[in-house]
This record gives structure tokens, C-alpha cells and sequence, in this order.
């Protein structure tokens, strides 16, 4: 191809000024594949490095029973200051076993193998409280191999024989158990699962935010390539004017846009690698990730290292079609189309299709195929309408500031825009549709928050946040262990609760109390506790709550059985289902009480519902389902009553109310802090577009800046044009992307919403906080730009060419 | 003899290593056509600059009106480029994204007239400059001619005191060069405005008062055209 050499040349050479131009855009190219890379790399992380902790599980054999050699275990979860620490303990039985990955040996009995942030919280000041949970000495380290990341509390320890009664395992490393929704529990061959799950709203979310991100990126490739357009333009007329053919010209074009991209592609992995530990360190999940998590998936790696030059060369076939098709055109650099009115029609569309879907509601929501055209075809119409309509607003906008602006900086910003509608709009619609999808995002978290069952994380809004809850002792009884709990120093009301059932006066007597069919005679549920010493955890005590008396329990979730009647009522366990023997005795006209919501709603493994309150005093003696530990707040008061409460086998750990609420929010937290930081990611970068087009505008316009400044027009004038061709198009889009995403959301919650469950209002604060601080970033990227002004109007560029 | 409204002293300014300006001397007369001539690269245009306050020379002084302009601030130049000077350049001094009335217009709004008393005189001058029929159109829509007839419009509706016009006339075919010249010329006559003109055209100089020619950064002749 005769055209390559020259086409290299071209690209390649020329003066400074073309080679800081090539710099720029491969810059920018660069640092647009790095962000994909990095948000390929970071959306599976969270769920690969689980694959690594596959081997903490054991081999069953469900056939073999008889089995005598091989290796138990059990991990125990607990929280230590707030964070998760897991415990393993195993005891081999017969000759070695390979050990699992990240450990080079199994420990012996008494030895114990730790995590390095383990071993370095074991080091730190708190270490004391810590050792005594890990049932041994340490010994050793456990690698990375073995662990889901490197901030995780892990621990194996060796078990004397005996300790352990679980049965015996072939070894480590079967398949993870089926992946839980949501739980946190005992995945049913000894080993506490790892993680919750991913809900379908929380996919849908990731791939909107997926969305939101990589929407940005592409602006900046698109945005990077096009730098100097004018400058480009001129060159590729002069060529087609000497006699380059169209098919030449949009060569050199594609040339230009294959070079930015491969080297911006190569420049980008490299940066990648360079940014993944930073990047890894600032994802916010569980545990850390290591560097090596952030891997984009092969095919992804592939497609961003191969879409991005071809996109650039894409770009650049585009870039000269005003010079291939009107090359006088640009010589005398006429103007360009104004924007036609018509792009409005997508958006339109949109909306009417998304109102169509709300009419349409029952359609929707079975599934029907029309019902699903309607409502995705509506939000995918809206992302495309803002778009197409951006560079619409700018126009109509320009030329309404430049009819009704005052002053000249506003008539020559208007004019400009009015004139180049399409420049001005490019770098602020990946602001506006990243706004949209936060937008949609925020509205949509109140939804997972409520359909994860974990989001019962109300119970720091009932209970002081310091209280220590230990919930599903199972087999075990705490009550052996409630002294040593209330000598802890610092630790306030112990308070065992129990949960009972009372069989009713004259209901027929099945052996379990499940066989009853006749609602009538179900049995009553009682709380049993003593709300003297409830009432000091609570952050409200309970009114009216006296000594020994039996309360029938008032409050929007208790089930309100309104047939109490007095009488001798047989005790049930409310596990077994079977009955104790044992009688409790009703009185007549039972006194209400108010009890909190939080403590019916609960969370895993701990709750109080009932339909009455009985005092301890009236029943007989029993090992409590619950302990609630009221504490000073002091970090060492509550890891004291944890180490108390230690030999408690249970399967939810005890944890504060703060804690719970963590736990219970740690799903929609994450993704709010990954849509957070998302956001700021694509800020940074529309900002970076919108500062480079600026600058590269300012540059490309000197000589009309130089003849302004000539002819004493202040720079302050200019600076304000400058500042006024972004605000304008950046608030007009962010307000039509705030309006579209608040009227896209309140249809889709109407969509699922009735009369039982009304749809959550609309988070108008997060709205004007998210396009408020988009605006506001995208702003001062402008302002960054303003120096660049003097430069650019200097009247040397008025000296002769 | 009249005082002299402006005046260039000994004005030496450089370029890197390239003097474009060493030891320049010249006076401007209120009212009177100077044509600064010379070769390519004298130094004309870079002493027009100076003498507008667009760039500051190394050494020397400029002085409008008796009072030195090389030292003002660049606001301060700005101020006065703006109330008491008009500019005409060979290309690029019309803004490509405002229309010939607005860009006649611009002047006085940034002096601080209302947009509608504003474009009012702007026609008056295009109406004068026979150019009214292309007041609503931007300049790439333009021929050469009537670009630089707007740009005089656009030099003279402030009512400056001087006019400075570098190679007005260069992109221009002859016919089309001398009408912008005759408008130009007559037009500031009318005003009473003094005009400093920078061309290498004899042609063009023959519409000055009086010429001045400069080789490698100073003058080497003075004469009064009759």
C-alpha cells in the first residue's frame, strides 16, 4: 500500500505542536483502556477469589459411613472489632493429608496457622483479646492461595482428638457448595458459607453501572481521537484538494485512529498493571482483594484490547468525512448543519413507552413479551434519547443564551453553540447518561435493600448500637455461662430471653403441636423475658412495664390473636414442638404493651415475637434462646463478652446491633459504594474529556481569541464564554437526564408496587446530590482550562502564518 | 507643527534570536493615513503591534496622546484598544460564530452599549459600507470583500481615533482591494480618525498621506506622498 508510508508520516512526524497532539490522544486512548481494563477486572473479582477458598471445604463420601481415616472440621464465625473472623479447626485421623491451598502443612493439635492481617492484629495492641479465639499457638502463616483476601481474619487450627464430633472426610478441596442467596449459614457439611449471594435486582444493577461506566470511557476514546479535528480537517482537505482520493484520505484517517489506539491499547495494559494494586486496595468488599483479583476475564481483556483501536480507527474514517465530501467546505471553513429538532424523537419515544408499560402494568409484570419490549425498549430509548438529544439542547440552548444572554460573553458562548452544537454536547452526554443510571441507581437501593433478607437491619434502631446479641443457641444453654458474662468490666443488663408455645386450654393434644389444622387452636407464642432488664438496652424503655406481670404484645408486625383467654396453658418447645409437661397459668384482662418492631423483624438467628410476654419468674427454668449483653461501647468490654459468651455453640455468632446492621446492609452498602466510586471515576473522567476538549478548542481557535484580545476585548469576557459553552449544555443535559431517570423510575416502582407494598418515594436529596456534584466536577475541569485562555489569545497568533 | 496623537521611539524587540524591531522611530498625526511598507519580515506588522499596545517592545517607548502606553497594564491597554482604536486584519478578524451585524455590534457591547442600540449603529455602518444585505450572515458565508468591508465597519463604529489595518486588502483581488481600501480610507477621513496601514502594495500605500519604509527592524525612509 503505497498511502501507508505516507499515512505513518503524517501521523507520526510534524512539528511539536503534532506530536503533543499525538501524545494527547494516545494519552487519552491509554488511560481509557486502563478504566475498562480495571472495571473488567473489578466487576468479577468480588466472585472469583471465592474459587480460591474452594479447597476449605471438605470431600464427603454420603455412601461411606464406615469410614476411620481422614479429617474433620469446622469453621467458626465470629466478628472481632467489627470485622469477620473465621475460624477453622480440623483434626486428621490416620496418616497426613494434603493440606488445602495456602497452607504448606495441616496443623498439629495446639498449633495454629493465621492469615497475615491476622497476624498482624494479633501483634497490635488488641492482640490480647484475640488469642484466646483461636483455640491454640500460632505457628505459622497462611498464604494468599488460601485466603479470600488479604485485609481476611482466618485462622486453622489443629483440634486434640475428641474435640471435634463431625464426621470423617476423604480431604480438602470439593466443589463449593451451591452458591446461597444471602446466607450467612451453615451450607450443611461443616463449613459456614463464605458470602451471600447476588439477587437479580443486584445484577440488573451492576449491569447498569456497567454501563455507566464504560459509556464515559468510550466518550473519552471517541473524544481523544478527535482532538485537533479542525487542524486534522484542514490537512485532509489540502490533500483531497491536491488530488488524494476520497478512499486515501479516509485511509490516512484510519491510519491516525489505528496508530492512537494500538499504542493508547499497549499504553493502557501497562498502565493497568502499574494502577491494579491502588485499584484493588480501593474496591470496596470484604476481606481486600489482592492485585492478582483484578484480572479481566480473557475475553473481555481481548475485546477492550482489540474494540478500542478498532474504535479509534472507527473514529478516524469519520473524523475526515467533511474533508472527503466537501473539502472547499473546510477550506473556508463553512459552517456546519445546525442541530435538527428531531433528535428529541428517541426520547420521546422513551418516555411514551415507559408510560405505555405503567398502563400496561399486568403484562409487564407476567412476563408477556410485549410487556418486556415495552418496559426495556423504554429505558433503552431514554439512554439512547439523551444522547441524540444532547447535542439538540446545546443548539436550542445556545441560541436562546445569545438572543436573551447579557453581555457579549454570552452571545459569543451562544453563538458558538448555536453554530456547533455537536462539539459542545460530545463530552457532557457521558456525564448526563452516567446521572441517569445513578439515578436509577439510588432509586432502585431502597428495593434491594427491602427484598435481600438480610435488609432486616433495623435492629441498631431498637437496641443501644453497643449491645452485644447472641442469637440461635441451638443446643446449647448459655445459662452457665451468664455469670461470667455479667462480671465482664463495663458489660450492663444480661438478659436471657426464651421463645414458647403455649397450648391452649382444651386444644386436642397430637404429639407435635405442627399437626394442629384448626387455626382456632393454634398455639400461642410467648416471649419470655424480663423487661425490667430488657428496657436499659433499649434506646427507648418500655412504658409501663412492671415486675412479674404477663403483657399482651402490641406492635404493626405481632401477630394480633385477639383470643387470650385465661386459663392453665401446656408448655410447648418452640423447637422440638413437643410438649414439656409443664403449665403456665393466664391471667384475666392481660395489660398491653408496645413492643418495637425491630425486635419481631429481627435478624439471622435472633428475634422476639410472640403474642405475649410472660416474666421469667412465671415459668420454669430454662435454657434461653437469646442473650442480649447490654455494654459501655468500649471495644474491650465487648470483645470481653464475646470471649464470655465464647463457649456458646453457635451457628450466628455473637455480633452487636451495629455490627447487624453492617452485616445487613454489607450488600446494598457495597454496591452503593461501588456506584459511589463509580461515579467519581466517571466524574474524573468526563471531567478529563470536557478539560482536554476545552483546552484542544482554545488551541484550535487562537487566531479568533488573538483578534478579540487585539481589539481590547478583556480576557475576562473570554473566559466567561469559554465557561459559559460548557455550564450551559452540561446543566441542560444534566436536568433532562435527572428529569428522564426520576420519571423512568417512579413508573418502573409503580410497576411493582400496591396497595400493600406502596413504592418507596423518590430520593430527590440524592438527585440534586448526584447531578449537583457532577455539574460541579465537570465545572471546575472547565475552570481547570481557564489558564489555558491567555495563552490561546495571545495576539502572536495575529502574526503572519 | 500638530503634536503627534501617537509615536514609537527607538523601539527595539526581539523573537528568540530573530529582531524584528531595532530602533524603530515613527509618528502618527491625528487624522493622517500612515502606510508602513517593507519587504516580507522587516518588521511592519510587529511595529503596528506595538504601536496598538497588542505586544510590548523589549526596549523603546510608545505614546498615545503624550501618555506612555508600552508600560500600561494589559487591561489598561485593553481599555484603550477597545474605546480609542479600530483593527482590520488580512484574515480571521471577524468571530466565525457571530453574524457581520454582530460582530460590528461587539465593540460597543463590550464598551457596555445595550444589544439594541448597538446593532442599530452596527447597520448604520454596514448600510454605509454597502454591506447591509449580508448583516445576518456569519462570515464563512461571506466573500472575501464583504468580510473586510464588515471588518472596517467594525473598526470604525466605536468612533476610534486610530485605525489599524494590517495587510487589509492581501487576501483581496484588486478590484475588490481598492473599493475596501476607498472605504476604509474615506470612511476614517469622515471620522477624523488617523489610520496606520501595513502593506507591501504601492498600490495600497498610495492611499496614505504620508509612508514609511522599513528593512530589518527600523525605518529607512520618510516621505509625504503628495
Amino acid at each position: 500500500m503505497t498511502g501507508l508510508p505516507m499515512a505513518l508520516r503524517l501521523t507520526l512526524g510534524g512539528d511539536r505542536s503534532a506530536r503533543v497532539r499525538l501524545l494527547l490522544m494516545t494519552g487519552g486512548a491509554a488511560v481509557a483502556v486502563a478504566l475498562l481494563l480495571g472495571v473488567a477486572g473489578a466487576a468479577p473479582a468480588g466472585l472469583e477469589r471465592l474459587d480460591r477458598v474452594d479447597g476449605r471445604y471438605l470431600t464427603y463420601d454420603q455412601q461411606d459411613t464406615s469410614r476411620t481415616q481422614g479429617v474433620r472440621a469446622r469453621t467458626s464465625v465470629g466478628y472481632w472489632r467489627g470485622t469477620e473472623l473465621r475460624v477453622l479447626d480440623v483434626e486428621v485421623v490416620g496418616p497426613p493429608l494434603a493440606p488445602p491451598p495456602g497452607l504448606s502443612v495441616l496443623p498439629g493439635p495446639g498449633e495454629v496457622l493465621v492469615s497475615p492481617a491476622l497476624a498482624e492484629s494479633l501483634a497490635g495492641e488488641h492482640g490480647g483479646e484475640l488469642a484466646p479465639r483461636l483455640h491454640g499457638t500460632v505457628v505459622g502463616r497462611i498464604g494468599p492461595a488460601g485466603l479470600v483476601g488479604p485485609d481476611e481474619l482466618f485462622a486453622v487450627a489443629g483440634a486434640p482428638p475428641g474435640v471435634l464430633t463431625d464426621p470423617l472426610a476423604a480431604g480438602f478441596g470439593a466443589p463449593r457448595p451451591v452458591q446461597p442467596e444471602f446466607s450467612t449459614g451453615d451450607a450443611g457439611n461443616g463449613v459456614v458459607t463464605v458470602t451471600s449471594g447476588v439477587s437479580d435486582e443486584l445484577k440488573a444493577g451492576t449491569a447498569v453501572a456497567a454501563v455507566a461506566l464504560i459509556v464515559p470511557l468510550l466518550v473519552l476514546v471517541s473524544t481523544a481521537t478527535r482532538l485537533s479535528a479542525a487542524t486534522r480537517d484542514r490537512r485532509s482537505a489540502a490533500l483531497r484538494l491536491v488530488g488524494a482520493t476520497g478512499r486515501q484520505v479516509r485511509g490516512l484517517g484510519a491510519v491516525e485512529g489505528l496508530v492512537v489506539g494500538g499504542i493508547g491499547a499497549a499504553a493502557g495494559a501497562v498502565l493497568f498493571l502499574l494502577l491494579r494494586a491502588p485499584l484493588a486496595s480501593i474496591i470496596p468488599v470484604p476481606s481486600g482483594l489482592f492485585a492478582g483479583d483484578v484480572r479481566p476475564p480473557a475475553v473481555a481483556g481481548l475485546l477492550i484490547l482489540v474494540g478500542v483501536p478498532l474504535l479509534t480507527t472507527g473514529t478516524g474514517v469519520l473524523a475526515v468525512r467533511r474533508a472527503v465530501t466537501s473539502p472547499l467546505g473546510v477550506r473556508r471553513q463553512a459552517t456546519a448543519t445546525p442541530a435538527s429538532p428531531l433528535r428529541l424523537l428517541p426520547l420521546g419515544l422513551g418516555l411514551l413507552l415507559l408510560v405505555a408499560a405503567l398502563a400496561n402494568r399486568d403484562a409487564v409484570l407476567s412476563g408477556r413479551w410485549y410487556g418486556t419490549v415495552l418496559l426495556l425498549g423504554g429505558a433503552a430509548l431514554c439512554l439512547i434519547g439523551i444522547a441524540v438529544a444532547g447535542p439538540a439542547l446545546a443548539g436550542v440552548g445556545g441560541t436562546l443564551l445569545a438572543r436573551f444572554g447579557r453581555g457579549p460573553a454570552s452571545q459569543l458562548a451562544g453563538r458558538r453553540l448555536a453554530l456547533d452544537p455537536g462539539a459542545a454536547a460530545r463530552t457532557v452526554t457521558g456525564t448526563a447518561l452516567v446521572v441517569v443510571c445513578v439515578a436509577w441507581l439510588l432509586a432502585f437501593l431502597p428495593l434491594l435493600a427491602t427484598s435481600s433478607p438480610n435488609g432486616r437491619g433495623d435492629l441498631v434502631a431498637v437496641l443501644q448500637p453497643a449491645t452485644v446479641v447472641l442469637g440461635s443457641t441451638g443446643d446449647s444453654d448459655a445459662t452457665p455461662v451468664l455469670p461470667a458474662v455479667d462480671a465482664v468490666n463495663g458489660s450492663g443488663a444480661v438478659v436471657p430471653a426464651r421463645e414458647l408455645q403455649l397450648l391452649r386450654p382444651g386444644a386436642p393434644a397430637p404429639a407435635d403441636v405442627k399437626e394442629l389444622t384448626d387455626s382456632s387452636q393454634f398455639p400461642l407464642t410467648a416471649v419470655v423475658v424480663d423487661c425490667a432488664a430488657l428496657s436499659p438496652v433499649l434506646r427507648q424503655p418500655l412504658t409501663d412495664c412492671r415486675p412479674d406481670t404477663v403483657y399482651r404484645l402490641v406492635g404493626p408486625n405481632v401477630f394480633d390473636d385477639a383470643e387470650i383467654t385465661d386459663g392453665s396453658y401446656d408448655l410447648v418447645d418452640g423447637s422440638t414442638g413437643q410438649r414439656t409437661g409443664q403449665q403456665v397459668a393466664l391471667p384475666a384482662d392481660i395489660p398491653t404493651l408496645t413492643w418495637p418492631d425491630a425486635l419481631v423483624q429481627g435478624i439471622d438467628g435472633f428475634r422476639l415475637a410472640g403474642s405475649v410476654l410472660l416474666p421469667p419468674s412465671m415459668v420454669p427454668a430454662g435454657a434461653p434462646d437469646a442473650v442480649l449483653v447490654g455494654t459501655d461501647g468500649r471495644d474491650g468490654t465487648i470483645e470481653a463478652v464475646r470471649a464470655a459468651l465464647g463457649p456458646i455453640q453457635t451457628v450466628f455468632p455473637p455480633l452487636t446491633a451495629e455490627e447487624a446492621l453492617l452485616v445487613a446492609r454489607s450488600a446494598t452498602d457495597g454496591y452503593a459504594r461501588a456506584a459511589l466510586l463509580g461515579l467519581i471515576l466517571v466524574v474524573l473522567v468526563g471531567g478529563l474529556s470536557l478539560a482536554v476538549t476545552t483546552a484542544d478548542g482554545l488551541r484550535e481557535r487562537r487566531r479568533a481569541h488573538a483578534a478579540l484580545t487585539a481589539m481590547g476585548t478583556p480576557l475576562r469576557v473570554l473566559r466567561r464564554s469559554v465557561l459559559l459553552q460548557n455550564a450551559l449544555p452540561l446543566l441542560l443535559s444534566t436536568s433532562l437526564a435527572l428529569v428522564v431517570a426520576a420519571a423512568a423510575s417512579w413508573l418502573y416502582l409503580r410497576l411493582g408496587a400496591s396497595p400493600e407494598v406502596p413504592a418507596p418515594p423518590l430520593p430527590w436529596a440524592g438527585y440534586a446530590a448526584v447531578g449537583g456534584s457532577a455539574v460541579l466536577a465537570s465545572l471546575l475541569a472547565t475552570a481547570a482550562s481557564l489558564p489555558f485562555v491567555r495563552a490561546a489569545a495571545r495576539p502572536d497568533a495575529l502574526r503572519a502564518e | 507643527m500638530t503634536e503627534p496623537l501617537l509615536s514609537a521611539h527607538d523601539l527595539h524587540l526581539s523573537f528568540g534570536d530573530t529582531a524584528a524591531l531595532a530602533g524603530a522611530s515613527v509618528e502618527v498625526r491625528p487624522g493622517e493615513v500612515l502606510a508602513l511598507l517593507g519587504p516580507s519580515g522587516s518588521g511592519k506588522s510587529t511595529l503596528l503591534h506595538c504601536l496598538a499596545g497588542i505586544l510590548r517592545p523589549d526596549s523603546g517607548e510608545v505614546r498615545y496622546r503624550g501618555v506612555r502606553l508600552d508600560d500600561q497594564s494589559d487591561d489598561g491597554r485593553s481599555k484603550l484598544r477597545r474605546s480609542d482604536f479600530g483593527f482590520v486584519f488580512q484574515f480571521g478578524s471577524l468571530v466565525p460564530e457571530l453574524t457581520a451585524l454582530e460582530n460590528v455590534a461587539l465593540p460597543l457591547r463590550l464598551a457596555g452599549t445595550r444589544r439594541r442600540p448597538a446593532e442599530q449603529q452596527a447597520h448604520d455602518w454596514l448600510e454605509r459600507l454597502d454591506v447591509g444585505a449580508v448583516a445576518g450572515k456569519l462570515p464563512g458565508a461571506m466573500s472575501g470583500g464583504q468580510g473586510q468591508r464588515v471588518a472596517v465597519a467594525r473598526a470604525l463604529v466605536g468612533g476610534p481615533r486610530v485605525v489599524f489595518a494590517d495587510e487589509p486588502t492581501g487576501a483581496l483581488d484588486s478590484m475588490n482591494g481598492e473599493l475596501v481600501m476607498e472605504e476604509l480610507v474615506g470612511a476614517a477621513r469622515e471620522q477624523g480618525a488617523a489610520v496606520v496601514l501595513v502593506t507591501h502594495e504601492a498600490r495600497i500605500a498610495a492611499y496614505a498621506d504620508r509612508e514609511v519604509v522599513l528593512r530589518d527592524g527600523r525605518l529607512t525612509a520618510d516621505s509625504v506622498l503628495a
